[in-house]
Parts: structure tokens; sequence; C-alpha cells
């Protein structure tokens, strides 16, 4: 499948080039990962549901990643940095939890 | 024709669970007049929505959707059909987003965006028309719209607008007939209609937008236009002789699939990165303002501690330091100790000015008294060290008569007798002179006492050491 392939060839890519990130970015990077690891497993519970649309999962894809960052950025700002990071943080474990289930019961039935 | 009909079919499209519950409202509102099929309806649609919630969260938001839809539709029953599935959708799609809560109602937006319009059921009913379900309106829209969402199918990806859904006939043809609730082959279809995409992070949300879809049916099936045209693109077909509409999971080469495949490996690249910059650095610059205050001062106490820690070991080295210079000091003392006692005990060879006497005896008249004499007068004129013939005079030396002649400790010595002695010279040499000495005896008894002044006397013969068996130190 496109997707399982693409996301070896995005780990793989990632490990050879070993790029380094850049400062203003340090903060962010994790809650966006975490963010469009968000996405995906929704993405995967709708292909299972059968209710998957490209069009959404790009869309919610890349608004979960910038509306994560901003949420940290702002916290940032706004001086509650950590606790905002780590309720983003929460809610985002909250959802994959949820779509891991569901995925879990498509596949094993249990 | 009620309003519910719209409602129905898509309650009915709703997820699996809910389908059966759903068509019962359905039939049940299909059932009475129109305002108690409202009522009905909405009854039903509590049931469902309660019923529904039993089983997964998903699905009871789904009920809630539906139930406000239902709730929706009812209010607007006494409009016009069209303003009141309308309405329905939008209050679906507030109700969907609400209850969405996490990020569901993203997705419902767009669910409710895609049933707020026109019958996007309609190719499902279409399709689905082969099998009445005993609904008097077998309202399937115009044979024309029917193609056209079958259209939209064919174009997997496409969105439809506003417009497009508003160009919709909502008249007869809006109302789409429920779902036969025990037929797989429909339920599977109606699913696959209903499709709606989306993903599932608003997995809820898609759920209760599907029950938004309720408030109008047709919306879903707009959506599940686009989304069946992913997976059931080619189940499509079942518009065309609704049999055998199977799902099929076959990605296409589409932009968006490329899009997706990109949108992962961007994922999949960060993920590595973050993994492996977290891994190898140590983050600080990475950190925020208040954990580096933190550390700031967690360092700084720490370097606190430290520094105390260093004047009390520098302290305890200088007391050390110095202590140990006393002991090598006393060390010292004692080696020098050791040597002088060593060369009075005669343990130690020993070097140094001093004289050499030689006393020639060819009559062999002297007796061992004499030497000794001549050890006490060199003892007594400050001779440090004394070695008579090759014998080292110590504490416990002897002069015994021996037949061969005088023996020193057993040893004999034999004329001439060779002493050495280390001391001051001139001093010993005047004590050997002295009237009555040694050099006087010598002569008396025939023979010659010669004192022989050197700088450098070396006296190499050694006694051996004798520990004590009685005596011990008194401290």
């Amino acid at each position: 499948m496109i997707p399982a392939l693409a996301l070896v060839a995005g780990v793989a890519l990632g490990l050879v080039f070993e790029p380094v990130v850049p400062l203003w970015l340090q903060p962010y990077l994790p809650i966006a990962v975490v963010a469009a690891l968000d996405a995906m497993f929704g993405g995967i519970r709708a292909r299972l549901d059968g209710i998957f649309d490209a069009k959404v999962f790009v869309v919610s894809f890349v608004s979960n990643v910038l509306v994560a960052a901003l949420i940290v950025f702002l916290g940032d700002k706004l001086g509650v940095g950590a606790q905002l990071s780590t309720g983003v943080v929460v809610v985002l474990g909250i959802r994959i939890f949820g779509n891991a289930a569901a995925i879990r019961r498509h596949l094993f039935r249990a | 024709m009620s309003p519910l009909g719209v409602a129905g079919p898509g309650a009915t499209a709703a997820p699996e669970s809910t389908t059966s519950t759903a068509a019962q409202a359905t039939e049940s509102a299909s059932a009475g007049s129109a305002g108690g099929v409202v009522e009905s309806g909405v009854g039903s649609g509590v049931e469902v929505g309660g019923e529904s919630g039993g089983e997964s969260g998903g699905e009871s938001a789904v009920g809630r959707a539906e139930e406000s839809g239902f709730e929706s539709a009812a209010e607007s029953a006494g409009g016009v059909v069209e303003s009141g599935v309308r309405s329905a959708a939008g209050s679906a799609v507030e109700s969907g987003g609400e209850s969405g809560g996490e990020s569901g109602g993203e997705s419902a937006v767009g669910r409710a965006g895609e049933s707020g319009g026109g019958p996007a059921f309609e190719p499902d009913g279409a399709s689905l028309g082969e099998s009445p379900v005993g609904l008097a309106e077998e309202s399937l829209p115009g044979p024309a719209t029917a193609r056209g969402a079958q259209a939209e199918w064919e174009d997997e990806d496409e969105w439809e607008d506003e417009a497009e859904w508003e160009g919709r006939e909502f008249g007869g043809g809006g109302l789409l007939p429920p779902v036969a609730a025990h037929d797989a082959d429909l339920r599977s279809a109606a699913l696959s209609a209903r499709g709606g995409g989306g993903d599932a992070s608003d997995g809820r949300g898609v759920e209760e937008a599907d029950g938004a879809g309720d408030g109008a049916g047709d919306g879903a099936g707009d959506g599940a236009g686009d989304g069946a045209g992913e997976g059931a693109g080619d189940g499509a077909g079942a518009g065309e002789s609704g049999a055998g509409r199977r799902r099929v999971l076959r990605w296409s080469r589409s932009p968006a699939a490329i899009l997706v495949g990109v949108l992962i490996g961007l994922l999949g690249f960060g993920l590595a990165v973050q993994v492996r910059s977290n891994t190898s650095t140590s983050g600080l610059p990475a950190a925020r303002q208040e954990d580096l205050v933190r550390i700031l001062d967690d360092l700084s106490s720490r370097e606190d501690r430290l520094r105390r820690q260093i004047a009390e070991l520098e302290a305890a080295r200088a007391r050390l330091s110095s202590a140990g210079d006393t002991s090598s000091t006393a060390l010292q003392e004692a080696r020098k100790r050791s040597e002088a006692l060593g060369i009075l005990a005669g343990t130690v060879t020993a070097q140094g000015p001093g004289v050499v006497l030689t006393i020639t005896d060819p009559d062999h008249r002297l007796a061992a008294e004499d030497l000794l004499d001549t050890v006490e007068e060199l003892r007594a004129a400050g001779a440090e060290a004394i070695q008579v013939g090759g014998v080292r005079i110590g504490l416990d030396s002897s002069f015994t008569a021996a037949d061969t002649g005088i023996a020193v400790d057993g040893v004999a010595v034999t004329v001439p007798y060779t002493i050495l002695a280390i001391g001051d010279p001139p001093t010993l040499a005047t004590a050997m002179g002295i009237p009555g000495g040694v050099a006087d005896t010598a002569k008396r008894a025939g023979g010659e006492a010669r004192t022989e002044q050197r700088q450098q006397v070396v006296i190499r013969a050694l006694r051996p050491v004798k520990t004590p068996h009685y005596s011990r130190p008194t401290n």
C-alpha cells in the first residue's frame, strides 16, 4: 500500500540524510510529529471503516500539524508553554488511543 | 413525502449498528402522516441514538447527531421540505460538531457540507431503487440527478460545491427510499456510498456527520459519492444494477493518493529526524525558557556545593602535606640516627679523617691488654670507629690471648698490628704519643708504634648485628 511504503521511505530518508533541525523549529517538531501521527491513525481508522477521503485526510493532517504548532507557539508566548504543550500531547495521545482501539476492533474483532 | 423520509435514509446510511434501527425509524416515519411521521421519526431517532449509543462511542455520537437531525427536521416539518432538510442538515452539522468535540467537528462540518447539499444519497437511492423497502416514495431523484451522482463517483475525488447541491432537485426526488435494513448488500452499499471520506481522527465526527447527513440524507450521498468514488468507485456500478455492489478497496494513482503518500512520507521523515535529534543532542537549545531557568538554578546550587567541597579538600590536603613534611623530617632524622648508631656499633662501613696505627712487635712481648689499652686510648681521644687488623671494634669486643698471639673477638691478629681509627687526626696522634701511652708501651716492649695521620681512612670491617635477648627499651 502506498502510505505504508511512503512511511518506510520517509523514515529511511530521515535516517539517511540526518538533517539538523533548525533551532527555531526544535520546540515544535515533536508536537507536529505527534499531531501528524494522530492524523495518520485517524486515516487508518477511516480506511478500515470504509469512509476514507483523501481530501479530508490531507486537510486534517495539515491542520492538525499547524494547529498543534500554533497552540505550542501561543503557549510559549503566553508563558504557559510547558502546560499547553503537555495538554496538546495528552489530547493527541487520547485521540491516538481511541483510533488505535477502533483499528484494533477492526483487525482483531476484539 | 415526509421530511423524515430524507432523514430516514440518512439514518440508514449511518454505521451498520444503527442501520437497522434507522431503518426502523424510517419505516415508522413513513408509516404515519407528515407530522406524525416527524414525531415518530424523532422518537425513533432518539431511540436510535440511544441504542446506537450503547454500541460504541462514535456510534452514540451518530445517534446524537441523528437525534438532533431529527429534531431539527421535526421543527422544520411544518415548513418547506427543502428548508427543513437544510436546517436539519445545518443543525446536524452543529450538533455533529459539538458532539464531535474531538475535532470530529471538522469532518462533521465537511460531512454536513456535503450533506447539506443535494440528494447525495440519491445515487444510493437510485441504486437501491431496485429494492423497495415498502416506502411509498420511490422518491428517486430524477434520473438526471442519479446520473450526476454517479458521475461524481466516477470522478473519484471531485468535491462538489454548494451550487451543485443546491441545484439538485429536492422535490420528489429529494426524498430517498430507506435502505432495506436486512439487505446486506444494500447495507454495505449504503455504507460505501455513505463513505463520505474524511479521516477518522475525526472518526466520530465522520459518523456524526453521517448522522448529520441523516438530516438531509442526500448530503451523505454526496460525500459518499466522493468517498465511495475512491473505495467503491468500481462498486459504483451498483448504481447501474444495484446488485453485487462490492466495496473494492483499490488505491488509485490519483493525485490525492500521491498527496497522501507524500504526507505520510513527511510524517516518517519528521519522525526519524525528531528521534535522531532527540537522542543525539542534549536538547538545551530546544528547551523552554522556564526549563532553562530551572536547569540554571540546579547547576548554580550544584556549583556552590562543589566549591565548598573543593575548599574542604584543599584544606585537608594542606594539612596532610604539612604532616607529611614532618613525617619525612622524622624519617630523615631516623635515618641519620641509624647511620650514626651503625657507625658506632660497627654495623656500617665508615670513612673519614683519622689515623693508621702500625705497631710492630718483633719479640712478641705485647699482650692483649696492650691492644686493649690502645683501643681505650683511641676512644678517649674521640675515635668513632676503630678497626684492629680485620676486626671492627664494637661494644662487646674482647682481646684475648690466643696460641698464635692476640685474638680480637676470637680472630687472631698478627704482627704488625694495624689499627685504623677515624676521628680527629691530630688529637688521635697526640693521644698515641703521650708519655706512658701506646708508643711508650710499644717501645718498652721492643717494638714500635707508628702513627700516620690521614685525611681519608676507610674502615670496611663490620660487626654482625645482634638483637638483644634480655634487654628492652623502657618506653
